[in-house]
């Protein structure tokens, strides 16, 4: 955390996080590019208790929870200005904000993981997590993050693990329905911000599946309760209330037996099918000449050495290849596919060496809109751009001919995505694009390097353009 | 609108598992007050008149 002094950022506006509005006991604040979380009156002891027992340091010190440092009225003018608030705390800010429905497979798995982990050394240390989201973790690369200090609580003898159902229905349940089903689980979170009910994966999962144990009682269980407490309508409800309110006393270790449960459930779920070693292999095949490949390696790099972005998007990144090479030249890398498992694949091979590279799932024909309450809480792709530099490379005649985009309205695309960036065009010519139009009319007849290339001066300086040796691609180097 | 709140299973299960726990326990407990008694039986048949059972 660093500080620039209170009178240079008097300015500054806070404005309270779209996504953070829930939770009575405070919310997050952006000042510039600053991340401040407040509590308000009353509920600033649970949280200085918090703080005092050390179990946040010790979290944070792993890199597992958000730091949080204390900032005062002096250093966070701005904030306390904006009332009702007691103290304020600052976290180090999450480059680029993720989401569920945009992690690959192992994404998910690790950011469960996490909360289990972090659940189990809180219960340890006398506290439990009141919520058990995916949007409670962000990435920094590939390294999951816990950011919501405020969903700790005070633990008390006896009571029950509350967030259980929710992790259930946003962690468990998705990564069944990919393993399990080889579905994946991307457009149903998309489509519903609180995850998969037990119900509906219940009924999805084969017999042979439920009747394991831990599915079993995760699961099958849950659901046949939630059914029950349906049919049973006024009067099971109220039973179930009844029996809420007596407080039901649930010993610590039938808590902990859960959280272990849960992780060997968890732990032994595996990607479905060999698709992601077919993309590990993918590099091997490359549909260019050596030579070519050369080339085009040197271009990209040096561009971005030129540009030294402290923010690039590689849109359509496939396995990688220039998202590992842009995250050596600039500050932090997005690289995003519509294909999941060549974004799982780059998960594994980027996660040891590169923590400034950020894998996500993204279909840009439908790419991830604006949702949740007033559809700003959870922003979409464009809002949380524009970066400085993209990569946009062999993605083109994707979005044109398969996706039937006119060629100025994908370039008025990318510039609300990038300032900035190295754009490749792969014309008709080109092998692949005869095999994309081996199974559809040419109607394409504006699809040409010249029409392109007026397209993109008109929203950017094409600074060069030049053809790929041994090749009809034609490589654009722009700028704002 | 549902009225039934989506912890409700959850809750349910927990409370399931407490109760598993707590029957698993009264039934320790009560078998090995069995154990308890039938080895204190044992002990005092097989000890010397007026000897205390040597339960160390």
């Amino acid at each position: 955390m660093t500080g620039g002094t209170a009178a240079a950022r008097s300015g500054a506006d806070a404005k309270l996080v779209a996504g953070s509005f829930r939770d009575p006991s405070g919310g997050v604040v952006l000042s510039g590019d600053r991340v401040y979380r407040f509590f308000r009156p009353g509920h600033t002891s649970d949280f200085s208790n918090l703080l005092d027992s050390g179990l946040l340091t010790s979290l944070a010190d792993r890199s597992l929870v958000v730091d949080s440092q204390v900032v005062s009225r002096d250093q966070a003018p701005e904030v306390y200005a904006l009332g009702d608030v007691e103290l304020v705390v600052e976290h180090p800010r999450i480059t680029f904000v993720s989401y569920p429905y945009e992690w690959p497979f192992e994404m998910l798995k690790a950011a469960a993981l996490l909360t289990l982990d972090i659940l189990e050394e809180a219960l340890a240390a006398g506290y439990i997590l009141k919520d058990a989201t995916p949007f409670n973790v962000q990435f920094n690369g590939c390294a999951p993050i816990f950011i919501d200090v405020a969903s700790f609580e005070k633990y008390e003898e006896g009571m029950p693990w509350m967030a259980y159902s929710q992790f259930c229905r946003t962690f468990l349940n998705p990564l069944l329905l990919q393993s399990v089903r080889g579905q994946p689980y991307h457009p149903w979170l998309r489509g519903s911000l609180d995850g998969i009910s037990p119900e509906a994966i219940s009924a999805l999962l084969p017999l042979r599946s439920k009747l394991r144990p831990s599915i079993l009682m995760d699961v099958g269980l849950q659901a046949w309760f939630n059914q029950r407490a349906r049919k049973g309508g006024d009067k099971q409800t109220s039973k179930a209330q009844a029996a809420q309110r007596k407080e039901p006393r649930i010993p610590k270790a039938v808590i902990t037996g859960m959280v272990n449960r849960l992780r060997r459930t968890i732990s032994g779920l595996k990607r479905p099918g060999a698709r992601l070693s077919v993309w590990l292999d993918y590099e091997e095949h490359l549909p260019y000449e050596r030579e070519a490949l050369e080339f085009k390696d040197r271009f990209v790099s040096e561009a971005l050495e030129a540009a030294a972005p402290a923010k690039t998007w590689d849109l359509g990144c496939n396995t990688g290849r220039f998202s590992m090479m842009a995250a050596e030249r600039s500050g932090h890398v997005v690289a995003m596919d519509f294909d999941e498992a060549a974004v799982g694949a780059l998960y594994h091979r980027s996660r040891e060496n590169y923590t400034n590279l950020l894998p996500i799932v993204m279909d840009f024909m439908n790419p991830s809109p604006n949702m949740g309450w007033e559809q700003i809480e959870r922003p979409g792709l464009i809002e949380r751009g524009p970066a400085d530099f993209g990569l946009c490379l062999a993605l083109v005649h994707h979005l044109a001919i398969s996706g039937n985009v006119p060629l100025d309205r994908i370039v008025a695309w990318l510039s609300k995505c990038t300032r900035a960036g190295v754009v490749e065009f792969v014309p008709k010519a080109d092998p692949m694009v005869q095999t994309l139009l081996k199974t559809r009319k040419d109607v394409y007849p504006d699809y040409t390097p010249e029409v392109f290339h007026r397209a993109l001066e008109s929203r950017f300086r094409v600074d060069e353009a030049i053809q790929i040796p041994n090749s009809e691609r034609v490589l654009f180097r722009v700028s704002a | 609108m549902l009225y039934i709140d989506a912890t409700t299973g959850g809750i349910g299960i927990q409370m399931l598992l407490a109760g598993a726990v707590g029957g698993l326990v009264t039934i320790k407990m009560f078998w090995s007050n069995i154990i308890s008694k039938v080895r204190g039986q044992k002990a005092e048949d097989d000890s010397p008149e007026g000897e205390a059972p040597n339960v160390g």
